[in-house]
């Protein structure tokens, strides 16, 4: 679904150039969950950036559905959900969900409804985004990048500004959307147990400039619900991260 | 509510001070034979009066004066939305545009407005117009140039993502979200339009209030010439509230503090 192969990108500080991120390998396949995880700085950010094909990169290859990133965009395969929900402050929630539609010119009343239920914000179609809370306006941004139904979903950060409590919370709206809809997801993390929770592998960069170190996969199939955070082998999962983090 | 009655009551405070100590004052120099204070600062209550007497002249040419700056600064609008909708779509456009704006913008208008009315022609409104239009469009520009270079990059990315062109990205994006900006700086090139209206007729026309001002002070007709500014000052504070209402009609989704 997703391969990069040797991916490097350098960023220019006037006449120097720094490498942010090189000799990226790594593939997802269709409707596999990817984490990845590392220190600040280390390019995870710059990765899915240039995966959305929001940033050029210098040198290798990355292909979406066998497409370059622009064309994955231009064929509407690709959603993304920032770190701070971009919502359009003059839009209602539901106006906020129709943008992507409308400058696809493919209006879908029940598209967005459903969506608007899926994400659970039944009721707040109607409120600006100054209305509601930092996890329904991060909802919001989510059926933003949903409505128009992309195979393939890149999540920068989306949870970082909430308290643990949303944030476990979104964590299990995301697996049940996740389990619903079906996509192909890459999800940029800090968080160990976040990762583990939500992911079919974890991919973990480190370094400047940032390189994979470890492609930890992650053995809990769709055991992915409340009661597994206290699970045995849910901890265990997060020793195995934990290990590889530490001997890097 | 409170507001309304605030600036009432500091306004009444004000014009009953000024009356008072003026017919003090003036008592004073009439009885050590100098001059009264009326022959270039009315009281209050002479400006009403003249004001009164005088009404189906001062709100008429009021009126022309009023539609010349809303022409003015309709076209100064639509110029100054026009040039940042350029800025968008050709980023290269504003190392030149914002230049040659602050050129226009730093010349001494006013004294080359009798050039602008030799070059359109004695007595037409085209010319007041046209100071008009430059004194509004500046304002209106460099805020809205400002606001767009401020949004956010995350938010043009998102567009991106959604597959959005230039086009869509200045309908969909930048202009619903500068209209506040656009109402708040209004606020300020309403009144700019119709003080540039007001001085394009002291020299051009043979009415308008500016004509009427320029008149009544060769007459030493202060009465009607406080009147003719109080009615010019009263128009904006008019168009000021008018555009308030405005932004609150069309822009609920702005959070005030």
């Amino acid at each position: 679904m997703i391969t990069l192969n040797k991916i490097t990108k350098k960023y220019s500080s006037g006449a120097n150039k720094v490498t942010g991120i090189e000799n990226i390998n790594f593939s997802v396949r269709k409707n596999e969950f990817v984490s990845i995880i590392g220190p600040t700085g280390t390019g995870k950010s710059t990765l899915l950036r240039i995966i959305a094909g929001l940033l050029p990169y210098d040198s290798g290859t990355v292909y979406c559905n066998k497409q370059t990133p622009a064309q994955a965009v231009r064929s509407g395969l690709m959603g993304f959900v920032p770190q701070q929900p971009l919502l359009l402050p003059n839009r209602t929630v539901r106006q906020n969900i129709e943008l992507p539609l409308e400058i696809k010119k493919t209006r879908d009343n029940d598209a967005v409804t459903a969506i608007i239920e899926l994400v659970g914000l039944k009721g707040f179609e109607d409120f600006y985004p100054h209305q509601l809370s930092g996890g329904m306006k991060q909802k919001a941004a989510i059926a933003c990048a949903l409505v128009y139904n992309p195979k393939i979903l890149l999540m920068d950060e989306p949870f970082s500004s909430l308290d643990m409590i949303t944030r476990e919370k979104a964590n299990y709206d995301l697996i049940s959307i996740k389990q619903k809809i079906g996509q192909t997801v890459i999800f940029v993390t800090h968080n160990i147990e976040e990762a583990v929770f939500l992911s079919d592998r974890v991919v973990f960069i480190s370094g400047i400039p940032g390189k994979i170190i470890s492609d930890i996969p992650i053995k809990m199939g769709n055991r992915r619900h409340r009661e597994i955070m206290t699970d045995e082998s849910f901890f265990n999962e997060i020793k195995k991260v934990r290990k590889v983090m530490a001997m890097a | 509510m409170k507001k309304i009655l605030a600036i009432f009551t500091t306004l009444s405070v004000f014009l009953a001070v000024w009356q008072m100590t003026e017919n003090r004052i003036n008592v004073d120099r009439i009885n050590n034979d100098e001059t009264s204070l009326e022959a270039f600062l009315p009281t209050p209550s002479t400006i009403y009066t003249s004001f009164k007497d005088n009404f189906g002249l001062i709100i008429s040419e009021t009126l022309i004066t009023l539609e010349r700056a809303f022409a003015g600064f309709v076209s100064g609008f639509i110029m100054a939305v026009a040039i940042v909708a350029l800025f968008s779509f050709f980023p290269i456009l504003r190392h030149v545009g914002i230049p040659i704006s602050v050129a226009i913008n730093s010349f001494p208008i006013i004294g080359f407005s009798p050039i602008i009315i030799l070059f359109f022609g004695q007595g037409t409104s085209l010319s007041i117009v046209f100071i008009s239009m430059l004194i509004s469009y500046f304002p209106i520009l460099i805020n809205l140039d400002n606001f767009v270079r401020g949004i956010p990059a995350d938010i043009f990315n998102m567009m991106k993502i959604y597959n959005s062109g230039n086009r869509q990205i200045f309908l969909k994006l930048i202009f619903p979200l500068s209209i506040p900006t656009i109402i708040e700086t209004a606020k300020l090139a309403v009144p700019a339009s119709i003080i540039g209206a007001t001085m394009g007729e002291w020299l051009g026309t043979r009415n308008g209030i500016g004509h009427l001002i320029t008149v009544s002070l060769y007459q030493l007709n202060p009465g009607v010439l406080y009147a003719s500014l109080a009615a010019i000052m009263f128009s904006s504070i008019i168009s000021i509230f008018a555009l308030s209402v405005i932004g609150k009609i069309v822009t609920p989704w702005v959070i005030k503090n």
